[in-house]
């Protein structure tokens, strides 16, 4: 029987192209969304690697200045550094120039061997892993004096370390070549830790490339422009105002911004799972009409077969062959279809325009969506296949 | 073979009854020719469909090769026609999408077996209707009598005690219908496989052994 059932599909190819083309459709957007949506739920199981809770920062909004004047500014910084430390709810404050959630970054790129590599880096002034709760793994965090060393010391999460290190030990290592031209106070950059992670972007955002450099104080070339707060537990956000009369003080010329992360965290969040939501929403529209579509048109393919029926029912089968034939035939021409779709959402990470779709992630993708197509093929292939049972054999016969 | 005891058919709808067949007492014994004629509309394919357990009668009883069919299951009797009844349809009703020798295995896809020894008795089948040459063609490559050879071939595949033709030279000019009737004759007098055959051509009727008249439902002679 499979055998005819196959031999059916394949001579009504023209007719069940249509079904296929539109199978094969909805099943690649169930797998992007799908995709998507186990992207952002395996980077959400994973840890930050910091804290948001009772982590506030200052944003600061003044020129950049050089010369003498950069000599004042960065008293100033002493000055609003030292005011924020001396505050009560306060716990500890560093400087972070890319705070979480701050929709800016700085991103290095350079070639390892002939592979490109690129990390995202940001600057911390000492003491910012305790701010921040970062998690050391190996070595050691920055500290004072470490601007008399003779390299630039850096610290790098493990997905870097790896990448660059593979197994070995990255501890004072150095990971670029210095400059073809010799370069005044240049000095390489060495391993001095790895940390476990730093996901600026929070917990739906993927696990990439962090490096850390130190933010030595004073340094002209790295002025302050935003300072990260350790909140003692507690405090609420009517304090945030305290902060801020209490650094219009310091510096009336400066202007300032207070941000909790967390309630930055939970706009994210908010954000995300609403991409995800208006995403699947279309995507559920879309399944929707191609769901009613498919039906019209398996209803209507039993209809033009009704004669076809009844002679089947005349010839020794019953009701309930019938329905499984039908059924049967719909879910062969499912599954070609969404053998098509399958090979297509296989060459999709290959096109380099979802560079989230990981191998692994692909897969999984591919057997939501997979199971999900059969289904709704199952169901939509159920009604008529059920409908081809009704019919009388004599009345199908004359079926016109 | 075939036994019918006061059969009345009524088709009902929420305004009307229509009364098909009214009090048919009919015996058909086995390898028997039967031609049954009337004007349109009297009843003949209903009551071709009651022999043939595609509908139901709603009074009396129907016994094919000595078994009453009442209280059988659709899946009984779905047995039942496909072991003993072999049908020929006035417009064939060959499956378009399949070509010859697919068309005739339909029957015996309900039954299980091999798929080699199944194209092996359609090939047969085919060559004794004369058309083992045509076996990969599609039904639209065919002429109506090739077709209707094809549709015998079908009904005489799975070996049936009992062939049922509704008006199977309906479609066919003079020479094609010969030609079918030619086959029915010898299905009948070599296999002593018993025939009904509905037509409106009394000259057909003729050549077989007996003819069944209806009017209104009713049997007359």
């Amino acid at each position: 029987m499979i055998r005819h059932i196959l031999r059916l599909v394949w001579n009504r190819k023209a007719g069940n192209i249509l079904i296929m083309a539109e199978i094969t459709i909805s099943f690649l957007v169930v797998f992007l969304v799908a995709a998507l949506a186990l992207f952002l739920f395996h980077n959400g199981r994973q840890p930050m690697g910091f804290s948001s809770e009772d982590l506030w920062y200052v944003t600061i909004d003044a020129p950049r200045t050089v010369g003498d004047e950069a000599a004042e500014r960065q008293e100033l910084e002493r000055q609003v550094l030292r005011e924020v430390a001396s505050m009560d709810a306060v716990e500890k404050v560093a400087v972070v120039a890319y705070p979480p959630y701050v929709n800016s970054n700085s991103i290095r790129g350079w070639d390892l061997d002939g592979r490109a590599l690129q990390s995202e880096l940001t600057y911390l002034s000492d003491g910012a892993e305790e701010v921040l709760k970062l998690e050391l793994v190996s070595g050691r965090w920055f500290q004072p004096g470490d601007e008399e060393l003779a390299f630039k010391p850096v610290l790098m999460n493990e997905r870097l370390a790896a990448e660059i290190f593979g197994d070995e030990d990255p501890l004072s290592r150095t990971f670029a070549d210095p400059p073809k031209e010799p370069r005044e106070g240049y000095k390489e950059s060495r391993v001095i830790g790895v940390f476990t992670d730093f996901r600026r972007n929070g917990e739906f955002s993927s696990l990439d490339n962090m490096m850390l450099l130190r933010r030595q104080p004073g340094d002209p070339d790295r002025q302050m422009y935003t300072v990260a707060l350790r909140m003692r537990p507690g405090t609420t956000a009517q304090y945030e105002e305290t902060v801020l009369e209490r650094l219009d003080r310091v510096a009336p010329s400066w202007s300032f911004g207070i941000r909790s992360v967390e309630v930055e965290r939970e706009e994210y969040r908010r954000g995300k799972i609403l991409q995800v939501v208006l995403a699947a929403s279309l995507a559920g529209f879309l399944v929707l009409m191609v769901a009613l579509g498919l039906l019209g048109v398996l209803w209507q393919s039993v209809t033009l077969r009704t004669q076809e029926i009844g002679l089947r029912r005349a010839t020794g089968a019953d009701a309930r062959q019938i329905c499984l034939q039908i059924l049967t035939e719909i879910m062969v021409v499912a599954v070609l279809a969404l053998t098509v779709g399958a090979v297509i959402a296989f060459q999709l990470p290959l096109t380099g325009l979802l560079d989230f779709l990981t191998p692994a992630l692909t897969f999984q993708a591919l057997g939501v969506a997979l199971a999900f197509m059969m289904s709704l093929a199952l169901i939509c292939g159920f009604y008529p296949s059920w409908l081809a049972t009704r019919v009388l054999p004599a009345e199908a016969l004359h079926y016109d | 073979m075939i036994r019918l005891d006061n059969v009345a058919k009524v088709y009902r709808t929420a305004r009307m009854e229509t009364m098909a067949l009214n009090q048919i007492d009919l015996h058909i014994a086995e390898g028997e020719f039967v031609s049954i004629m009337g004007p349109s509309g009297c009843g003949k394919s209903t009551l071709l469909n009651v022999i043939g357990l595609l509908d139901e009668p709603s009074e009396g009883s129907v016994q094919i090769d000595g078994t009453g069919i009442a209280g059988y299951s659709d899946r009984q009797l779905a047995r039942l026609r496909n072991e003993k009844i072999g049908f020929i349809f006035q417009s064939f009703h060959l499956v378009p999408d399949l070509n010859v020798v697919s068309n005739v295995e339909i029957p015996l896809l309900y039954r299980s077996m091999a798929s080699k020894e199944r194209r092996r008795r359609a090939i047969e089948a085919l060559q004794s209707v004369g058309l083992g040459s045509r076996i990969h063609h599609f039904p639209n490559e065919l002429s109506g009598g090739q077709q209707q050879r094809v549709a015998v071939a079908r009904a005489i595949i799975g070996a049936p005690r009992v062939i049922l033709a509704d008006e199977p030279t309906g479609n066919l000019d003079s020479q094609m219908g010969d030609e079918i009737m030619a086959i029915l004759e010898r299905l009948n007098q070599e296999d002593k496989t018993t025939v009904v055959m509905v037509t409106h051509d009394a000259e057909q009727a003729k050549r077989t052994a007996r003819t069944i008249r209806l009017f209104d439902g009713r049997q007359v002679a």
